[in-house]
C-alpha cells in the first residue's frame, strides 16, 4: 500500500471489486428477473388471447411451460434481491473497514506537530467531521456505480431484444436510451456537483459559526451580542435551505427529463413497431407477433424502474467528492509539511545494549512560531545517571519545553542532540526509543488493562506488567478488579480516578525502557508520603538513564542530583 | 417500563413537532393518493392499446394521447408531492433549529449539563436533519400504504372478483407483513447505525489519542485493534442482517408470487383451461392485461415503507438524542412549571431598563424540585459597592446563585430590585449591568481587537490599550503583534492566565457595575491564579462583585463571605469574622 496516496473514488471500487462485482451481478440477476417477469407475464397473457379457447383442444399451446417459467422467474427475483442485499452491505463494511484503516495508518505518519493542531481538546468536532466524511464514501459506488451500472445493462439487454424481435425499433429506443443513460446525466453532473460543494460548505461554515457562538454564548449574552449572531445563523440557515431547494429542483428536473423520456421511448417502439405487425406484405416469420410486441412494451415500462435511481446520481456524486476532498486536504496538506521536516536517516537505536546516552542542548530556544520569551538560550548538557527536577514558573513554556526535548515539536532555534546526533535527523520511531515523555493529560483507549499496557511492548509477558503495576504503586487497585488484567477499562469499562489514571499511564511509559524519561507533573494528586516513594522507585527504575521531572510541588529528595531552573 | 415510556416520549415529541406542520404533510398524501387513479386511468389506457395491437389495429390516437397525458400529469402530482414534503421538512427543521437556539439561549452557561459545545452544535445541524427521512418520505407513505392497495383492489374487483379476491387474501397479511418488515428492518437500521457509531467511536478514540500512540511506538498495534474491532462488528451485523432482510424477503416473494398467480389465473382463463371454469373465459384480454399491470402497483407502496424504515428508525435516535435539551425549561424548574409560552420571557413586553442596583433583596428563593433544591435561599441581600465571596465545596449551588442572577434559571420566590418588586421575567435585563467571567475564557478565534470589540464595537485604540495595560497584558502583545495578536481557536496563543486577562479586559471596557465571577481562576496553575486574583482585587474597586470559589486563597480583599453547601445558603459574614472559622492553608 502506498502509504502517502491521497482517496481516490475510483479506489473505492477497486478496493472491493469481487464484493461490488459480486453485488453487481446479483443485483442485475434481479432486475432482469423484475423486467422479464412483468414482460413474459403480458406476453403469456397475450398469446393466450390469441390463440384462445380452441388452442388446447388442438395441443398448439403449452400452457405448463410458462406457468413454470412465470413461477421461475418470480423465485429468482426474490432471491436475487435477498443476496444482493446481504452482499453490497458486506461490502460496503468492508469498504468502512478499509477507508478507517487506511486513514488511520496515513493520519499516524504525520508529524506530531501537525498531528497535535488535528487533536487538540477542542478538535473532538473536526474528528467527528472526518469520521462522518469517511461513512459518506460509499454512497460513490452504492448510489453512482451500481445503479448506473444496471440500468446500462438493462438497456443493453432491452436493445438487444429489440435487435432480435423487432429491428425497425432499434433505432429510436437506442437514440432514447443513449439520452437516458450518457448525455442526459453528463448535462447535469456539472451543476450537481457544484450545488452539492456549495451545500456542504454552506454547512461547514454554519457549522463553524455555530460552534464559536456557542462557546461565546455567555459573553455574548451578557454583552448584549447574542441576537445579532443568532440572526446570522439563521441567515445562513436560510442559504443552506435556499441550496438545498435548488439541489431538489435539479433531482425533480432530472426525474422529469427521464420520465419524459420514457414516455417517448414507449411511443417511438410502439410506431415504429408497428408495420412489422401490420404489414400483410412481410412473410411470416419476419412478421411481428403481437404478443410479443406487447411484451417489448410491458419491458421498457420495466426499464424506467431501474432508471429511476439515477435522479440522485448527481447529488451523491456532489456528495462524495466533497467528502473526498475535505479528506485529502485534512490529510495530505499536512502530509506535505511533514516531508520538509523529516530528513530520513535511521538511527541506530542501541538502548539496552548500549544504555550509554547523553542529551545536549545547543543555544536551544524552545517555542512554537515565535521563541519563548524572556528565556535565555539554554545550553546543558545531561549524562546517564542524572536525575533531574525542572522548575519552571507557570507561564515560562515548560510543557512546550519538554515537548521540544521529546522530538515532538521542532525547536524554534538551536539543537536538540542525542549521542552528538542532532534529534532533527534522527526518524521518529527511533526517537521514540530513545525519549518518552508523559504528558499532562492522560489517555486511555477502552482496551482491557494488559492491552492498554502492551500498547508500549506487544511482547511483554503478564509478570512484566505487574512488575510495572506495582512499581507505580496500582497492585491494590488491580486487585480490586475481578477479571485481573483482562479488566476493560475506559467509558464502558472500571473507571481510574485522577491520581491511579496517571500513574497507569506511568506504568505504560515505563514499559518502553528509554534511556531517556521526561515526565510532567507526575505527582500531582499525590501526596507527599506517595509522591516521594513513587519517586524513588522511578528513580531507582531509571537508574541508569537520564529522568527529567517537571513540576510544582516542592519536592525535597535525595533522588535528585541535579535542579535545573527555568527563570525569565 | 421505562423503555416503553420512553419509546411514547420520543413518539410523542416527534408528533408535537410535526403537529404544526400536519395539514401541509397532508396535502402531500393527498398528492400522492391522486396519483393513484391516474395510474390506475393511465393503465387502462395500456391495456387499451395492447388490446388493438392484438387485433392487428393500429391503437387509436386517444389511447396513445390519454395515456401520454396521464402520464405527465402523474409525473407533476408526484413531483409535487415531493417538493411540498421536502419544503415541510425544510421549514420544520429551520423553525426547531431557532427553538434550540432559543432554548440554549435561556439556558446561557447552564447549557454545560447538555453536553460540550460540540456536541451541543452537533445536535443542532446533524440530529435535527435527522428527522427529515421522517418527515418528507416515511410519514406521506403511511397514507399511500393504505390508500393505494384500496383503490387498486377495487379497479381490480370491477373487472374480476376473482383476482380481487386473490389480491385482498393477502391484504389481512399486510398489516402482518408491516408489524413483521417494522419490527425486523428497524432491529437492521438500529444495528447499522449501532455499527456505524461503535466503529466510528472507536476510530474516535485511536485518532485523539494518536500522538500518545506515536509516543509509545504503537501505531501498528492499534491499527490492528482497529481491524479486529471492525471485523468483529463486521460479523455481528451480518448475522443480524442476514435474518432482518428475510422479512422484507418474504414479502417480495408474495409479491412476485402473486403477479405469477394472477397472469397463470388470467391466462388460464384466457385458454378456457381453469379447472373450474373449462371452456369459458371469465376475464377478457384487455381487462387481464390490465390487472396483471396493477397487480405490481398492488405491493409497490408496502415495498416503499419496507425500504423508508431506516429513516423512523434515524429519526427516532435523534429525537432521543434531542429530548434532554429540548425539556430543558421545563426540567430545570420540576416543581412550578414556568409559564408555558415563551412569550413570557421575551422582553418585548417588558420595560427595556431596570433602574440601578443599589440593593437586591432576595427571599425564599427555591430553584428546582422542592423537595431536593439546586439552590434554595431564605433571605439575601447584595448591596451596591460590595464584594462577596461565593464559598462551598464544587457542586453547591455557587455557580447556579451566578446563573439565577444573570437571569439564566427559572425559580420561585419574590425579589425586589431597590425595594421595588421584581418579576423573574425581567430579571434577564439585569444583565445590562453584569459582567461574567467563566472559568475559561470565552474568546472568539481572531484578533485582540475583535474580542476587544466584542464588548464595544466602537472602542477606540487608545481604550484599548489602557484596557489592556490595565490587566498587564499589553506588555507581552507588544511583544507580538499588539492588537492585531490572533488568538487561535480555544484561546491558543495565549496561556491560561493571559486568556483570563483578555476576558478581565473586555469587561472593563464596557464598564459594567456588577462583576459575576465564576471560578475565574479554577483552571489556572497557583501562580497565575494569584496574579489573576490581585489583579481583580485593584481593579474591582467599587463595583458590586460575587466571586464563586470551591478555595480561600488570596481573597481576603472581599468584604463579605456567602456560604452554600448541598444548595442551602448557610451564612452571610463578614470576611474577617468567616476567615477565623475557617483555616486559610498556605
Amino acid at each position: 500500500m502506498k502509504p502517502n496516496s491521497s482517496i481516490r473514488l475510483r479506489d473505492l471500487w477497486r478496493a472491493h471489486a469481487v464484493g461490488w462485482s459480486f453485488s453487481y451481478l446479483l443485483g442485475a440477476i434481479t432486475l432482469v428477473c423484475t423486467v422479464l417477469l412483468l414482460a413474459f407475464s403480458g406476453w403469456f397473457i397475450s398469446a393466450a388471447a390469441l390463440a384462445g379457447v380452441a388452442a388446447i383442444q388442438a395441443g398448439s399451446f403449452n400452457y405448463l411451460r410458462p406457468g413454470a417459467v412465470i413461477r421461475f422467474f418470480a423465485i429468482f427475483r426474490t432471491a436475487g434481491r435477498y443476496a444482493e442485499r446481504l452482499q453490497s452491505h458486506h461490502t460496503v463494511l468492508s469498504l468502512l473497514k478499509t477507508l478507517r484503516l487506511q486513514s488511520f495508518r496515513q493520519l499516524s505518519q504525520q508529524s506530531s506537530l501537525q498531528l497535535s493542531l488535528l487533536v487538540r481538546p477542542g478538535s473532538a468536532d473536526l474528528l467527528q467531521r472526518l469520521i462522518a466524511d469517511l461513512d459518506l464514501l460509499d454512497q460513490f459506488p452504492l448510489k453512482v456505480l451500481l445503479p448506473w451500472g444496471w440500468a446500462a445493462l438493462a438497456g443493453f439487454g432491452y436493445l438487444l431484444a429489440l435487435w432480435l424481435l423487432a429491428p425497425a425499433a432499434l433505432p429510436g429506443a437506442a437514440l432514447i436510451l443513449l439520452l437516458l443513460l450518457l448525455i442526459w446525466p453528463l448535462l447535469l453532473v456539472r451543476l450537481g456537483i457544484r450545488l452539492a460543494r456549495q451545500e456542504v460548505q454552506a454547512q461547514s461554515a454554519r457549522r463553524e459559526h455555530l460552534l464559536n457562538a456557542l462557546q461565546l454564548l455567555t459573553t455574548l449574552l451578557m454583552f448584549g451580542r447574542w441576537p445579532a449572531s443568532s440572526q446570522l445563523l439563521q441567515q445562513q440557515d436560510l442559504q443552506i435551505e435556499q441550496q438545498q431547494r435548488k439541489l431538489q429542483y435539479l433531482m425533480l428536473g432530472a426525474q422529469a427529463g427521464s420520465q419524459m423520456l420514457l414516455l417517448a421511448g414507449l411511443i417511438s417502439i410502439g410506431i415504429n413497431a408497428m408495420p412489422l405487425l401490420l404489414d400483410p406484405s412481410l412473410s411470416a416469420d419476419q412478421q411481428l407477433h403481437p404478443a410479443v410486441l406487447v411484451a417489448l412494451l410491458l419491458g421498457w415500462l420495466g426499464l424506467a424502474e431501474i432508471i429511476a435511481p439515477l435522479s440522485q446520481l448527481q447529488s451523491a456524486l456532489g456528495y462524495s467528492l466533497a467528502a473526498r476532498d475535505r479528506l485529502n486536504q485534512l490529510m495530505l496538506a499536512q502530509d506535505t509539511a511533514s516531508h520538509t521536516r523529516l530528513i530520513p536517516l535511521p538511527a541506530a537505536p542501541e538502548h539496552g545494549t548500549e544504555p550509554i546516552c547523553s542529551l545536549q542542548l545547543h543555544a536551544l530556544q524552545p517555542g512554537f512560531l515565535q521563541p519563548l520569551s524572556g528565556l535565555p538560550l539554554l545550553e546543558l548538557q545531561f549524562q546517564p545517571g542524572d536525575c533531574v527536577l525542572l522548575h519552571a514558573p507557570s507561564g515560562a513554556g515548560k510543557s512546550c519545553l519538554l515537548l521540544t526535548l521529546a522530538g515532538d515539536l521542532a525547536p524554534h532555534s538551536g539543537t536538540v542532540t542525542i549521542n552528538d546526533q542532532p534529534l532533527s535527523q534522527i526518524d521518529p520511531s527511533s526517537q521514540h526509543q530513545l525519549i518518552g515523555l508523559l504528558a499532562q493529560r492522560p489517555q486511555l483507549f477502552q482496551l482491557t488493562i494488559a492491552a492498554e499496557l502492551r500498547l508500549a511492548k506487544p511482547t511483554a509477558s503478564d509478570a512484566e506488567l505487574l512488575e510495572v503495576l506495582e512499581l507505580t504503586g496500582l497492585t491494590p487497585w488491580l486487585q480490586k478488579q475481578q477479571t485481573g488484567l483482562a479488566t476493560l477499562l475506559g467509558e464502558y469499562g472500571v473507571g481510574l480516578s485522577g491520581g491511579e489514571l496517571r500513574r497507569f499511564a506511568l506504568a505504560r511509559l515505563l514499559l518502553l525502557k528509554t534511556p531517556i524519561l521526561l515526565l510532567d507533573e507526575p505527582f500531582a494528586g499525590l501526596d507527599q508520603h506517595n509522591a516521594d516513594q513513587l519517586l524513588s522507585r522511578v528513580a531507582h527504575w531509571q537508574r541508569h538513564g537520564i529522568l527529567i521531572i517537571a513540576s510544582h510541588q516542592q519536592l525535597q529528595h535525595p533522588a535528585f542530583n541535579r535542579h535545573w531552573r527555568l527563570t525569565d | 417500563m421505562r423503555t416503553s415510556s420512553q419509546h411514547s416520549l420520543r413518539q410523542s415529541l416527534l408528533q408535537q413537532w410535526l403537529r404544526p406542520y400536519r395539514s401541509q404533510l397532508a396535502i402531500s398524501a393527498l398528492l400522492a393518493a391522486l396519483s393513484v387513479p391516474l395510474l390506475i386511468a393511465q393503465l387502462w389506457w395500456l391495456a387499451d392499446i395492447a388490446a388493438s395491437l392484438l387485433q392487428h389495429q393500429p391503437p387509436p390516437l386517444a389511447s396513445w394521447l390519454g395515456f401520454a397525458a396521464l402520464f405527465v400529469l402523474r409525473q407533476l402530482l408526484l413531483s409535487g408531492k415531493e417538493l411540498l414534503a421536502q419544503q415541510v421538512s425544510r421549514e420544520l427543521r429551520r423553525q426547531l433549529r431557532q427553538q434550540l437556539l432559543q432554548k440554549l439561549e435561556l439556558l446561557g452557561p447552564a447549557r454545560q449539563r447538555f453536553g460540550a459545545d460540540g456536541s451541543l452544535s452537533t445536535l443542532i445541524t446533524e440530529q435535527v436533519d435527522a428527522l427529515d427521512g421522517y418527515i418528507s418520505r416515511y410519514w406521506p407513505q403511511l397514507v399511500q400504504v393504505v390508500v393505494a392497495p384500496l383503490l387498486i383492489a377495487i379497479a381490480v374487483g370491477w373487472h374480476s372478483l376473482f383476482a380481487a379476491a386473490l389480491l385482498l387474501c393477502t391484504a389481512p397479511l399486510v398489516p402482518l407483513f408491516m408489524v413483521l418488515v417494522g419490527r425486523e428492518a428497524s432491529k437492521a437500521s438500529q444495528q447499522q447505525l449501532q455499527v456505524l457509531s461503535r466503529m466510528g467511536g472507536r476510530l474516535y478514540i485511536f485518532l485523539q489519542g494518536l500522538p500518545l500512540l506515536k509516543r509509545l511506538n504503537a501505531t501498528g498495534v492499534a491499527a490492528e485493534h482497529l481491524q479486529g474491532a471492525a471485523e468483529r462488528y463486521q460479523k455481528s451485523t451480518m448475522q443480524v442482517l442476514r435474518l432482518a432482510f428475510l422479512s422484507t424477503a418474504v414479502l417480495e416473494l408474495f409479491t412476485s408470487l402473486a403477479i405469477a398467480l394472477v397472469a397463470l389465473y388470467l391466462g388460464l382463463g384466457l385458454l378456457g383451461e381453469l379447472p373450474w371454469l373449462k371452456q369459458q373465459v371469465p376475464v377478457l384480454y384487455q381487462p387481464a392485461l390490465f390487472i396483471l399491470l396493477l397487480a405490481p402497483e398492488f405491493y409497490q407502496p408496502l415495498r416503499q415503507l419496507g425500504n423508508d424504515y431506516h429513516a423512523k428508525a434515524q429519526a427516532q435516535a435523534a429525537t432521543l438524542n434531542l429530548t434532554p435539551l429540548w425539556q430543558a425549561d421545563t426540567l430545570s424548574a420540576d416543581s412550578p412549571p414556568v409559564s408555558e409560552t415563551p412569550a413570557a420571557t421575551t422582553p418585548a413586553a417588558l420595560p427595556a431598563m431596570l433602574p440601578e442596583l443599589t440593593t437586591l433583596s432576595l427571599h425564599q428563593i427555591v430553584i428546582g424540585n422542592p423537595a431536593a433544591p439546586r439552590l434554595q435561599i431564605e433571605q439575601l441581600q447584595l448591596h451596591q459597592g460590595k464584594r462577596y465571596l461565593l464559598q462551598g465545596p464544587s457542586g453547591c449551588g455557587k455557580s447556579t446563585l451566578l446563573q439565577l442572577l444573570a437571569g439564566f434559571i427559572p425559580g420561585s420566590g419574590q425579589m425586589w430590585l431597590n425595594q421595588q418588586s421584581l418579576e423573574w421575567a425581567e430579571l434577564p435585563l439585569l444583565r445590562q449591568q453584569m459582567g461574567y467571567l467563566t472559568q475559561q475564557a470565552e474568546l472568539w478565534p481572531g484578533t485582540v481587537a475583535d474580542n476587544l470589540q466584542l464588548a464595544k464595537p466602537d472602542a477606540s485604540t487608545i481604550q484599548m490599550q489602557a484596557v489592556l495595560q490595565q490587566v498587564g497584558l499589553w506588555h507581552f502583545l507588544q511583544q507580538q503583534q499588539g492588537l492585531e495578536t490572533v488568538v487561535g481557536e480555544d484561546g491558543r496563543g495565549l496561556s491560561g492566565g493571559q486568556q483570563q486577562r483578555l476576558a478581565l479586559a473586555r469587561l472593563l471596557l464596557q464598564e459594567k457595575a456588577i462583576w459575576l465571577l465564576d471560578e475565574p481562576v479554577a483552571e489556572l496553575d497557583a501562580d497565575s491564579a494569584a496574579q489573576i486574583c490581585a489583579l481583580l482585587a485593584e481593579l474591582s474597586i467599587g463595583k458590586t462583585v460575587l466571586f464563586a470559589s470551591h478555595q480561600w486563597h488570596h481573597l481576603c480583599w472581599l468584604d463579605q463571605v456567602l456560604s452554600l453547601e448541598n444548595g442551602v445558603l448557610l451564612a452571610n459574614r463578614a470576611f474577617a469574622n468567616a476567615g477565623l472559622l475557617q483555616q486559610e492553608p498556605g
